[in-house]
């Protein structure tokens, strides 16, 4: 009945690890894949906590996200990023949440005030789509505390809709998604909560040097449920999170990926959980949902450990035209590649070559695309500290690290790309939330990273490119977005599968068009469709270096 | 308390230069006054304890410079500190002195391992396992660092070989089979894991690989109760000669507490008692080791001892819950083992009980323990519905104790409402694939609704999860007799 506690457990019980660099598994390139242009772009906005100390409170080091969506209706990625904020009374306002839009090639101008989208709650993550059906793009916010539903007027104004959405809750919401889980054509909306957190359940945690530092989620042993909300089609939505079962389960939710990862038709919505076991929500039909993470061998690592799971991706990174999950973790762990077989999941980590490169870093927002267009998807993970540490890369930001690149074979290994993080030098932040997207309407991805208490930074994908590219904007008959479709391309006799997605990486929503790279000298032989219901769609051989708007046909 | 010296601090005083024109030679360049001096300049770093414990070691080397032995010893008490750094450079220094210390090599490897320098890890072992070919505690460090890097081949030589060398250990086998299941080939893997867990004593770690097994087989529902018992649990190494030496080096508060806290998970309470007193001795005032102690001191059955040191935690400090909670916990230990001896519950103790229990719930509201506590105390009360409310608040806070849904849907056929416990059940049942009593307590219900599919569903889940239970003959006869 009793248990020993150790409330002043360090958080880091495996400690002082050694240099960063790692000889294996890496490759310098003399050109970079990225350049920041954070400032020059004009998003110059830096993360604010509220408060110029630190408190050692949880939710200051864990926050926050951004995302990228189309906030005017203009064709491009506009950006959305979360700010820090109070956490009890009498904390100073810290800098609202901030919208900017976009001018079509990348430059940016913050709209927030004259867009009526001003929050000071301490921000978490987003999630965006039409989920009224008036043809704008809505915007859902995560906060430690009350969460909000902004309604696009169409007008380029919001307006807080979370009251008569009868969206009201506040709890920790941290990554969000907006989904169709009951197939009756509306947006319903999912979202993790991290810890049911106060500031008078704060506990004091020491690190491996005996200083004050942040604990680790399970000091506060208050893991919350997520919550499922039925849209209900009149833009309202019904707290479906007990009817459905997902209530029944706990986590320390941080991230979430939806899509069909049982292959019978229905979607199925993947959480991970900080220093818990992550959660495969099976959609069992009639609005109900059981977690068979387990059974499916994405709970744990393989080795059986519930690791500190942040950010997640759903994508195929091995080529096998099947979608795998990868979750990125804290450092001396790995971040997981559970690689889809037939009949589960298993951890395949140790056969990517990254186990080493990984293992130094605390990775939170993930991205996969094709960044050099050779017909692999390669990945970045947005890095960052969540407690004191030796050796550290800097002793101005104690906590902060460099993000890392990754280039896939197509086969499920990765090569780290050097420098760190594809830019020109090495830049040392506490990566949070990454957003990934095509800013600038140039065919490639680029990326956008939320640095928690500091600048984010805008990521211009100027990797040398080995193929041409093409993108699909895929929409449903009435307009919308088609969340869930899955499409596959074969160019030159190789196929590569993508979703249409926008909730993967950590606290952040992502461009909603497909992307793919055409390897030098391949053609587009075919491309298909498999729309959420199932239905398959032949687009034929559409032509690479474009943007391609395919709406749905109604007559299906 | 003074501040502890940091460890970067320490290796810089500690930089070991390495002079080997005339034999092999170590200089330590720093002498006492040297540690003080970074110490206070640093302001902060390693436990005083920790910092004379090294001190201590390093004039053991400068006592007997060409002593390979001593150095050897500063790097396993550094190892013991966690500074991993300072620990490579000893133990490299004492395998110059003596290179055929393969001991100090293989801590050398540990150390490596944590100090995230891992092709250097991998290097050592190699050079332990080519040296000493029998050298258990290295091969299944070795096989361990190749299966986590994806070199199934040299991994599956090393738990070979540790499984024909020593087969009564279940690593072998173990790692034997988890590289099969890496070469996707559960159907020879099973074998090797079926021999390990005959040889790990319900090693969970041992359980979890199984559970992959068996899911590869696609035998899941076999499966789901492995891999839940398998949970997070943790590789357990082969013990070297050296791991007595390194025990010694545990010294000052943090070193200390976390030794209790292994020794307590171990089942080692007295140990754990043992160097609690001695650190609350030490630190009187410190609710962390008041709280653990009382813990310990529960656990051991010494209520008294655990009643002092409890309550001197919550006096110092009112918002600790677990304190709280385990002050509840003594409370009730006594009122149950007097019920026990006497058939009369004292009434004094269980106020006190519950007085422990509201504080717990007051300050720890939102964990289910601080609920299911209470709940225990307001049944002991008779307070059937506070109880009910408290346990179904533990319930919704996530509990992972049968117990409390076992309890719950007691309650719930005390207030005549059957369908409400079958809930319960059902509900624990979902929720834990390798909970029994659950679904054995729902089979009743079952057969009172006549749901034959229901009820067969559970017994084919019971089956599979107790295939040896004795209670399975008088289930299977309770569904023929009600023609189920």
């Amino acid at each position: 009945m009793s248990t020993l506690r150790l409330k002043t457990l360090p958080l880091l019980l495996v400690a002082a690890c050694g240099g960063g660099e790692s000889s294996t598994g890496s490759s310098s390139s003399s050109q970079p894949w990225f350049e920041d242009v954070g400032e020059a772009c004009g998003a110059a906005v830096v993360h604010d906590l509220g408060r110029s100390e630190r408190r050692y409170w949880i939710p200051e080091i864990t926050g926050s996200g951004l995302g990228l969506f189309d906030a005017d209706g203009d064709g491009d990625l506009d950006l959305f990023i979360c700010q820090g904020g109070a956490l009890q009374d009498g904390d100073p306002a810290s800098a609202s949440d901030a919208l900017l839009l976009n001018d079509g090639l990348g430059n940016f101008t913050d709209i927030t005030a004259s867009a009526g989208i001003e929050d000071h709650l301490f921000g978490m993550g987003c999630a965006a789509a039409d989920y009224d059906a008036d043809g704008d793009i809505d915007l859902f916010v995560t906060n430690v505390g009350r969460n909000v539903l902004w309604r696009n007027e169409g007008d380029g104004t919001f307006t807080d809709a979370t009251e008569e959405a009868g969206l009201v809750d506040e709890a920790w919401g941290t990554s969000a998604a907006f989904l169709d889980y009951d197939g009756d054509g509306d947006l319903d909306l999912f979202y993790c909560n991290y810890i049911r957190w106060a500031a008078t359940n704060e506990v004091p945690c020491n690190n491996k040097l005996g200083e004050p530092d942040y604990c680790h989620p399970n000091n506060y042993d208050a893991p919350d449920s997520d919550r499922l909300w039925r849209n209900e089609g009149d833009g309202r939505f019904v707290d479906a999170s007990q009817e459905s079962g997902i209530s029944k389960s706990f986590g320390n939710g941080l991230g979430v990926a939806w899509g069909d990862l049982t292959g019978d038709g229905r979607v199925d919505i993947y959480v991970a959980n900080d220093g818990m076991a992550n959660q495969l929500w099976v959609n069992m039909g009639s609005g109900r949902f059981q977690d068979q993470a387990l059974a499916k061998g994405c709970a744990l690592s393989g080795e059986g450990k519930a690791e500190a799971g942040m950010g997640v991706l759903l994508e195929d990174l091995d080529g096998d035209l099947r979608q795998d999950l990868f979750v990125t973790h804290l450092r001396s762990e790995t971040n997981t590649f559970y690689r889809s077989k037939a009949r589960r999941f298993a951890d395949d980590t140790r056969r990517t070559g990254t186990v080493e490169a990984s293992l130094n870093f605390t990775a939170f927002g993930v991205g996969a695309a094709d960044f050099d267009h050779d017909g692999a998807l390669d990945y970045y993970v947005a890095n960052g500290r969540v407690g004191d540490a030796t050796p550290r890369f800097s002793e101005e930001r104690v906590l902060a690290e460099p993000d890392q690149l990754f280039r896939g074979a197509g086969d499920g290994t990765f090569t780290e790309v050097l420098p760190r993080g594809g830019t020109r030098e090495e830049v040392l932040s506490l990566g949070r939330g990454a957003a990934f997207g095509d800013l600038d309407g140039d065919g490639d991805i680029d990326a956008v990273v939320a640095d928690n208490g500091g600048p984010v930074r805008v990521l211009r994908n100027v990797a040398p490119k080995r193929g041409t590219w093409l993108l699909l904007d895929l929409r449903e008959a009435d307009g919308r977005t088609a969340l869930g479709a899955r499409v596959t391309l074969q160019a030159g006799g190789r196929k590569q599968l993508r979703q249409v997605q926008t909730a993967y990486s950590f606290c952040a929503t992502n461009d909603p068009r497909v992307h793919f790279g055409v390897p030098e000298g391949a053609q587009v032989e075919s491309i298909q469709v498999e729309w959420l219901d199932g239905t398959m769609q032949d687009l034929g051989a559409l032509e690479p270096g474009r943007l391609h708007t395919v709406r749905r046909s109604s007559d299906r | 308390m003074t501040r502890p010296l940091r460890a970067a601090s320490l290796a810089t005083a500690l930089s070991l230069s390495l002079l080997g024109a005339c034999g092999p030679q170590v200089d330590l360049p720093f002498d006492a006054g040297d540690l003080s001096r970074a110490s206070d300049g640093a302001g902060e770093g390693l436990d005083p304890a920790v910092v004379n414990m090294l001190e201590a070691r390093l004039e053991a080397v400068r006592s007997e410079p060409d002593s390979a032995a001593a150095m050897r010893s500063l790097g396993l008490a550094c190892e013991t500190s966690g500074s991993w750094d300072l620990a490579i450079q000893a133990l490299e220094a004492a395998l110059v002195l003596d290179p055929k210390d393969q001991g100090a090599r293989l801590h050398l490897a540990i150390c490596l391992h944590e100090a995230g320098r891992y092709d250097e890890e991998l290097a050592a072992l190699q050079e332990v396992t080519d040296r000493e070919p029998s050298n258990l505690a290295a091969l299944y460090r070795f096989g361990v660092a190749n299966l986590d890097r994806g070199r199934f081949d040299e991994a599956l030589i090393s738990f070979q070989t540790l499984a024909a060398l020593k087969p009564d250990l279940h690593q072998g086998h173990l790692g034997v089979g988890q590289v099969l299941l890496e070469q996707e080939k559960p159907e020879q893997a099973l074998t090797h894991l079926d021999t390990a867990r005959g040889r790990a004593g319900g090693d969970p770690f041992v359980e979890f690989a199984m559970g992959q097994c068996l899911a590869d087989l696609g035998r899941e529902q076999e499966a789901a109760a492995f891999l839940t018992r398998g949970a997070d649990a943790k590789r357990t190494h082969i013990a070297d000669p050296l791991n007595a030496e390194l025990s010694r080096y545990v010294v000052g508060r943090s070193g200390l507490l976390q030794r209790a806290l292994r020794l307590h998970r171990g089942g080692d309470l007295s140990g754990a008692r043992r160097i609690l007193a001695d650190l609350a001795e030490e630190y009187p005032d410190d609710t962390t080791i008041l709280g653990n102690l009382g813990s310990a001191q529960r656990e051991l059955g010494l209520s008294d001892e655990a009643e002092v040191s409890l309550s001197r935690a919550v006096e110092l400090e009112p918002d600790l819950y677990a304190a709280w909670f385990n002050l509840a916990s003594t409370h009730l230990d006594v009122v149950l083992r007097e019920r026990k001896e006497t058939g009369r519950v004292a009434g004094e103790r269980l106020t006190k009980a519950l007085e422990a229990a509201n504080e717990a719930v007051r300050h720890g509201g939102h964990l289910a323990d601080m609920h299911e506590v209470r709940a225990k105390v307001h049944t002991l009360m008779n307070e059937g519905e506070r109880a009910l409310v408290d346990y179904q608040r533990a319930i919704d806070l996530g509990t992972d104790h049968q117990e409390t849904y076992l309890a719950v849907a007691r309650l719930q056929v005390l207030q005549g409402n059957r369908e409400g416990a079958f809930v319960t059940l059902d509900e624990g049942a979902s929720r834990h694939p390798d909970w029994v009593e659950v679904r054995i307590q729902s089979l009743p219900i079952l057969v009172d609704r006549r749901d034959a599919i229901g009820a067969r569903r559970v017994l084919g889940e019971v089956r599979s999860l107790v295939p040896d239970d004795p209670r399975l003959g008088a289930i299977q006869d309770l569904l023929e007799s009600n023609g189920l």
